[in-house]
């Protein structure tokens, strides 16, 4: 079966500190992975590398099929790699509808000016969070308004509306409400039905466990575990096995 | 049943609607609302006191004063919604027409001199961005330096001395040259043209998405692709060029260039534009904000001296208005944007 993305034998480091030691993982299209650990596990170092903020000191990332090196965030995004984090996602100061086309603004021509053409930026806009059952009050307003599981909504739509194939989250349910966060593994379960693989990196097992069927559990730097739904193991499993690895 | 539905529909979205309409009243409202208070209130108060301040001829002096200023001011602004400082700008608008002038005695075409030194401001701005953001030092010293390097050299090309126009008048006149019997320039001309076109920039085009997004959070931008770096750089160009349209202008006034012509320059169109509504920390301002910034500025320093105060009274008036605006957009920010 051929896999959206292999990462093999990732390897960094950071001055005397070994992030990640030969961390291997696969993600296949519409799989949801839940990447669990403690903190300092190197669960943020693996997924900065595979968007394309850092880059390994070996290992190899293999992107449908193809062996790739993402050299920035942009090539990573325009590879349809893309990571979301809750508060870096959108700029506070400006309107859900330009955040949502910030850099690939549709324009128009009016005589020899190349002009926004807001009306329908804000109606694709409108209509691409509606069809992901993302709400948001007005598209007008700041996204400072806006909290931030409804950011992280309107990145994974954005995402999603410009062909994101593999979407990273960034511990998505960390201070977020409790029906916020059932709207965010409900947006999850969504995006993963349309072919979409998703890294879910959490703290919280049962909010992974809810969506994820494939469960890669790291620890200092190492994967301790590589557990699937079907092997019939249990949150409370899940559980167990972070807290003795660490 | 069906057409109640759909009926039940269509209300819902001219509800929708009404909520938009709101919403964007709101935020033009918001926007520009301290410094057009702000400026109500200057003038009923000199009005008050002076009846000559109401006068044509008054406003028109105002207004030349405010275009000089609000030249430089509109560029400064850009600059300051990408999150930066160009504090370079009160001696780039002392320099370029004292450039055009030296060019221009030297025998070269007054058309090629104003191309060769509007040329070197975007090119001195072009340095001020690339050194501020590829050096990653802060804007405030880059454009610091730059500041105290070109007053530097305009002092010794000057040699201390006023220099007088002689070569290209006409050329100078087409920035500043007078329009009307009142005294009205083609300087003001300039600058309600110019704001237009900022606003139509900031407002309808992708550049302008991108560069509040730019000063907004440039990490944000940077991961889809809008390189910040690229963009803050551009601002400081089009700051340089302003500076210099302006101090073009204003030869076109005086005649004369003094080696300190533009002193405190800088700082007035940092306060025009804070005054205008724009943040100090980036992401958000407006050109009509700077606009009317520019026109208070120019209407107290005006007022003060109609009402017989003495004039260094209206540097401690700006000290005052400056910290104020800030306080005000601090407010208006949080109740806007929620943080």
């Amino acid at each position: 079966m051929a896999y959206l993305l292999e990462v093999r034998n990732i390897t960094k480091n950071f001055g005397a500190v070994r992030a990640l030691d030969k961390v291997s993982l696969e993600v296949g299209e519409g799989e949801v992975v839940a990447l669990l650990g403690d903190n300092g596990a190197g669960k943020s170092t693996l997924v900065k590398i595979i968007g394309g903020y850092h880059s390994p000191d070996s290992g190899e990332i293999i992107w449908k099929g193809e062996k790739v090196k993402f050299k920035s965030v942009k090539e990573a995004h325009d590879a349809g790699c893309e990571v979301v984090y809750q508060h870096l996602a959108l700029v506070p100061l400006m309107s859900v509808w330009r955040n949502f086309f910030l850099g690939r603004e549709i324009r128009k021509s009016i005589g020899p000016f190349e002009i926004l053409d807001k009306q329908k930026m804000r109606i694709i806009t409108k209509e691409s969070l509606l069809d992901l059952g993302i709400k948001v009050p007005s598209i007008e307003r700041p996204v400072s308004f806006l909290s931030g599981g409804q950011r992280q909504a309107i990145a994974v739509g954005r995402g999603v509306h410009f062909g994101a194939r593999l979407l990273i989250l960034d511990e998505p349910t960390a201070a977020v409400s409790v029906k916020e966060t059932e709207a965010i593994l409900q947006l999850i379960e969504d995006v993963s039905k349309r072919g979409i693989g998703v890294i879910f990196v959490s703290h919280n097992i049962y909010h992974a466990y809810r969506v994820a069927n494939h469960f890669i559990i790291l620890s200092l730097g190492k994967k301790m575990a590589d557990i699937r739904k079907d092997d019939n193991v249990s949150a409370e499993d899940i559980i167990k096995i972070i807290a003795t690895a660490s | 049943m069906e057409k109640e539905r759909t009926k039940t529909k269509s209300k819902s979205r001219s509800i929708e609607e009404q909520k938009l309409v709101k919403d964007m009243l709101k935020g033009l409202r918001f926007k520009e609302i301290g410094g057009l208070s702000a400026l109500v209130i200057i003038f009923a108060f000199f009005g008050i006191l002076n009846s000559q301040f109401f006068s044509m001829g008054n406003m028109v002096t105002i207004l030349t004063f405010a275009s000089e200023l609000g030249i430089v001011t509109l560029g400064v602004n850009l600059v300051m919604i990408t999150g930066e400082f160009d504090m370079s700008v009160a001696s780039i608008y002392a320099l370029v027409p004292l450039l055009f002038e030296e060019l221009s005695t030297h025998g070269i075409p007054s058309l090629i001199a104003l191309l060769i030194v509007l040329l070197f401001a975007i090119g001195e701005g072009f340095m001020n961005g690339f050194i501020t953001t590829r050096g990653h030092i802060p804007s405030f010293i880059t454009t610091l330096g730059t500041e105290w390097l070109w007053r530097g050299v305009v002092l010794a090309i000057t040699g201390g001395y006023f220099v007088t126009l002689t070569k290209g008048v006409e050329i100078v006149n087409f920035f500043g040259g007078k329009i009307s019997d009142l005294g009205l320039r083609l300087s003001s001309v300039w600058f309600i043209v110019l704001t237009v076109i900022f606003y139509f920039i900031l407002e309808w085009t992708a550049y302008g998405n991108r560069i509040q997004a730019s000063g907004g959070s440039p990490d944000t931008a940077d991961s889809l692709g809008v390189i910040s770096w690229k963009y803050k750089t551009s601002t400081f160009m089009i700051s340089g060029l302003m500076a210099g349209i302006a101090g073009i202008a204003t030869f076109a006034r005086f005649k004369t260039i003094d080696p300190s012509l533009g002193t405190n320059m800088e700082l007035q169109a940092i306060t025009a534009s804070v005054i205008g509504g724009t943040l100090m920390t980036g992401g958000y301002g407006s050109a009509f904000g700077a606009l009317l910034g520019a026109i208070i500025l120019s209407s107290l320093s005006n007022g003060l001296v109609l009402i017989g105060a003495p004039t260094f009274w209206y540097q401690s008036f700006i000290g005052v208005i400056l910290v104020g605006a800030a306080l005000i957009n601090i407010f208006i920010k949080k109740r806007l944007v929620g943080e």
